[in-house]
């Protein structure tokens, strides 16, 4: 049994040069606190449960969005506890001062603003059908005879041809605002959604990026609709699985 | 929001992403050190897992066949009335599992009390804010790299057609 005792919940880390950040209370209402290695900085807070709640989930957006407004900072993944401030520092901060300084380097002034857009799936059905005849014909044939193999074959095909759809239309929101932002990044997607993606866009850049963005809805009509999310920390573009160095526990 | 600008188009002010928005960003990316625990958080991490698991079985297939059989296309398009749209669209048959999965989610994060953004039809009167949760199971950092799917690399040009059912 590892001794909770001393354990921490951790945030995220920012740079040690970063401005000041005012106080937060983070998950279990305790207050945020600062670890400092090199010029890492990394956030966390003590805590005596070992099951989070849903409180957690809002105390740890709460800490990150209160963060994210003064200073850069690579979120952590949700649910990250360590077994205490010593082990912060030695599995976090240092075996990966490196990478995450740089990361910290190039995130500077980004913000993460994701694009997602959502198809009515009735209209999109039709509109496969319209323009692939031969599914319309297996749709027929599902409808006369309602073989399991022809429904499966049937759904298969419609899937792919959505697939496609999401494809091209991935390609056209790209196309239209990579040239506005840093970075961009297709995050995950599900059905009806057309997209989701996320760009770094500078934080005084976000006019033109959002004109772009207004030309794209403008672009896809009631065909997809459109949403514009954000800004949030950089999530998307700070997914690196870190070296913990030695095994933690078991 | 859109403000208009001299050169006659608009610019988007992004929705200021509140937990319902990011919810999914939140519990799924992020800075992972491997080997960490990763704080047991039963209802909630089964059902992101669960969700993902749904994506691309057989049963997505015949959902899209049944979706495709339902369609009224002998009929011409315009012959489908509003009313049936709306029908078909709210008869939950336009919901895919999954969503039902994140909806669950959302419904135990928010309760009713917070910004969300109408989109969730919170249903079911059950509300477990307090301490339902089976404790003691322990999950270490999972990875269940998530397939970000679409490799949009294909030089097709695409129009962008609108593609409303009626005109």
């Amino acid at each position: 049994m590892t001794d909770l005792r001393e354990a921490v919940y951790v945030y995220g880390v920012i740079a040690r040069k970063a401005a000041r950040v005012p106080p937060v209370d983070g998950v279990e209402s305790a207050p945020v606190r600062a670890l400092e290695h090199a010029d890492l900085t990394a956030l966390v807070s003590s805590i005596q449960r070992t099951e989070l709640r849903a409180a957690d989930v809002r105390a740890h957006w709460r800490v990150l969005e209160h963060v994210f407004e003064h200073a850069t900072i690579l979120p952590v993944r949700f649910g990250t506890v360590m077994e205490s401030e010593e082990e912060v520092r030695a599995r976090l901060l240092k075996p990966n001062e490196d990478r995450l300084a740089e990361l910290l380097e190039t995130m500077d002034g980004l913000i993460q603003l994701n694009v997602k857009g959502r198809y009515d799936e009735e209209s999109l059905l039709r509109e496969i059908l319209r323009e692939v005849p031969a599914l319309a014909r297996l749709r027929e044939r599902v409808e006369r005879r309602g073989a399991m193999s022809d429904q499966i074959a049937l759904g298969q095909h419609v899937e792919q041809e959505i697939e496609q759809r999401r494809a091209r239309d991935t390609a056209v929101v790209r196309g239209a605002l990579e040239g506005l932002a840093a970075a961009a990044r297709d995050d995950q997607v599900r059905h009806p959604d057309a997209f989701n993606i996320a760009f770094l866009v500078p934080r005084d850049g976000t006019d033109a990026f959002g004109e772009g963005v207004g030309r794209v809805r403008d672009g896809f009509g009631d065909r997809i609709e459109i949403r514009y999310v954000g800004p949030t920390p950089p999530f998307s573009f700070a997914e690196a699985e870190l070296d913990a160095g030695a095994r933690a526990w078991a | 929001m859109a403000v208009a600008t001299r050169s006659g188009g608009y610019i988007e002010r992004p929705k200021p992403s509140g937990l319902a928005d990011v919810l999914e960003i939140l519990l799924d990316k992020g800075l992972v050190i491997d080997l960490y625990l990763r704080v047991s958080l039963v209802g909630i991490e089964l059902l992101t897992v669960d969700a993902r698991i749904v994506v691309a079985s057989v049963d997505t297939y015949l959902r899209f066949a049944e979706a495709v059989g339902r369609l009224n296309i002998a009929e011409n398009d315009q012959a489908e009335g509003l009313p049936q749209l709306i029908q078909s669209m709210t008869s939950g048959g336009a919901k895919s599992k999954t969503q039902g999965a994140i909806e669950g989610v959302k419904e135990k994060l928010f309760g009713d009390d917070d910004d969300d953004d109408g989109d969730d039809d919170s249903s079911s009167g059950q509300r477990s804010r307090s301490t339902s949760r089976a404790s003691g199971s322990r999950s270490r950092s999972s990875r269940a790299s998530s397939g970000s799917g679409s490799g949009s690399s294909s030089g097709s040009r695409s129009r962008s057609r609108s593609s409303g059912s009626s005109s």
